[in-house]
């Protein structure tokens, strides 16, 4: 199969259990270049737990996960570098300013002259302005836009977002939608857990959904 | 002015066809490289709110505020009593800071970054196991200071006893660390810290207090020397021990 017909993702038969709480069971999932996918299920269905694993974050205890063809092991942490990733609550340290943050994240990620994108992203969301106060004295809409300028601060291929719209207002939902509709230009593929139909019917390219720890096309009954 | 208040009515457009170039260097530098963004970002945060080594060194004040009333009465304390008081100061202090490793009141936003990122899990305890060694000489120094100040206990070889309070630090961060890693996804991890790590560092007690009475006591090198080269062993083994499971410490994340 030529490299660029394969799926940037592959998950084959991931499988997580919490305790005695099986959450993932013999999960597959492809995802193509470009794609930008809706994930949709219930309460504790496991949305987080798979965007977890894809991140990294977790491991899974069965299962592969290939990337272009190539099998991820959590031992190799370089693949992580090409994965945006953000939580549902704004994963910002309270005490440091989202400029710190942002510089951090740009060099974690080996960005080299990173302060002209950091510019641009964060003019892009409406935060030049409040870019050095400390992320704890923002509310949590502001919170939530500096996490997404962080994921996307490295230019990751693939963006894995639980519930990002959350916290958001009208202001926050645009910057959210124009990331996302820039994934052809930026060659990003985008994986989002959301409750929201409205959005997802927006702004994914297919919707799935995630029930008794396998996925579907269509809701579960 | 309120944040809501200092935003652009409009925010700009988004420019996806920025160039990103990212270095692609070798594991070393990720290691070194990703211990020390973690201390670095430690510290920024530790220097902007002091919530872990002011409580801390508060309560090893305290420790030896409280032991040195409750031995005023009795004879002038010998070394290894003094000793005794100016470790248990440190293990006592320690929790505070082991707790503010990752972040609860952040809501596990700093380790949630940290594992995401590219950076091997070793290079996440080698940042966190500085930061807490440094927390600790903090909290150490403090205690020190009452020591002298509190029960009169004589300034002799304090170059040795600041080298013995360093290396029972290096030792007590590497425990510490791990053992915070495992108890950060846990609702009580306040209580748990301290009952899961105290008795690992017992033998870090037992050694430094023996090594520090025999310090305050005058005790030429090589008296101290075995007490030295156990307490370095503990480190190692500490160290060693925290890289070797780093990398199973968070494997359900945080």
């Amino acid at each position: 199969m030529p490299r660029s017909a394969r799926p940037l993702v592959e998950v084959r038969q991931l499988a997580k259990t919490f305790g005695y709480c099986p959450v993932l069971q013999g999960l597959d999932l492809d995802l193509a270049r470009s794609e930008c996918v809706a994930l949709r299920g219930v309460n504790g269905a496991g949305k987080s737990t798979l965007l977890r694993i894809l991140a990294g974050v977790a491991q899974c205890d069965r299962g592969t996960v290939r990337w272009a063809g190539s099998a991820l092991t959590p031992g190799d942490y370089r693949w992580r570098a090409r994965i945006g990733y953000v939580t549902q609550s704004p994963a910002l340290p309270d005490a440091l300013s989202l400029w710190q943050q942002l510089d951090v994240a740009a060099q974690a990620y080996g960005m080299l002259d990173p302060e002209p994108r950091m510019r641009s992203l964060m003019r892009s969301a409406g935060l030049d302005t409040v870019r050095d106060l400390p992320a704890g004295e923002l509310s949590r809409g502001l919170q939530q836009r500096g996490a997404l300028c962080r994921a996307w601060l490295p230019d990751p291929r693939l963006l894995l977002l639980d519930e990002p719209e959350a916290h958001l207002d009208d202001q926050g939902i645009a910057f959210l939608g124009s990331l996302l509709a820039a994934r052809t230009t930026a060659q990003q593929t985008i994986l989002f857990a959301t409750h929201r139909a409205d959005l997802a019917a927006r702004w994914a390219d297919r919707e799935i959904w995630l029930a008794r720890g396998r996925l579907s096309g269509t809701p579960a009954p | 002015m309120t944040a809501r208040a200092a935003l652009p009515a409009t925010p700009a457009a988004y420019d996806p066809a920025q160039e990103v170039l990212l270095r692609r260097p070798g594991a070393g530098w990720h290691l070194c490289r990703g211990a020390g963004l973690v201390l670095r970002q430690d510290l920024q945060r530790e220097t902007r709110t002091w919530a872990a080594l002011a409580p801390m060194c508060a309560l090893g004040f305290l420790v030896t505020f409280v032991m040195s009333r409750a031995m005023a009465a009795a004879a002038p304390p010998s070394p290894q009593m003094t000793a005794g008081v100016l470790w248990g100061a440190v293990l006592l202090a320690g929790p505070i800071g082991l707790e503010r490793l990752f972040s609860a009141s952040d809501r596990g936003a700093d380790l949630v970054f940290w594992l995401a990122a590219p950076l091997p899990r070793t290079a996440l305890f080698l940042g966190k196991w500085l930061f807490c060694s440094l927390l600790l000489l903090g909290a150490a120094l403090a205690a020190w200071l009452a020591v002298i100040a509190l029960l009169d206990a004589p300034a002799a070889a304090p170059l040795r006893l600041a080298a013995s309070l360093g290396l029972g630090c290096l030792g007590y961060a590497a425990v510490g660390v791990v053992t915070a890693a495992m108890t950060a996804a846990m609702r009580r991890q306040q209580g748990l810290i301290a009952v899961v790590t105290l008795p690992l560092i017992l033998p870090l007690y037992m050694i430094g207090t023996s090594l520090g009475g025999a310090l305050l006591d005058g005790a030429a090198w090589p008296e101290v020397q075995p007490w030295f080269l156990l307490l370095g062993l503990f480190d190692v083994v500490a160290v060693v021990g925290g890289l070797l499971v780093a990398d199973h410490l968070w494997r359900d994340g945080p």
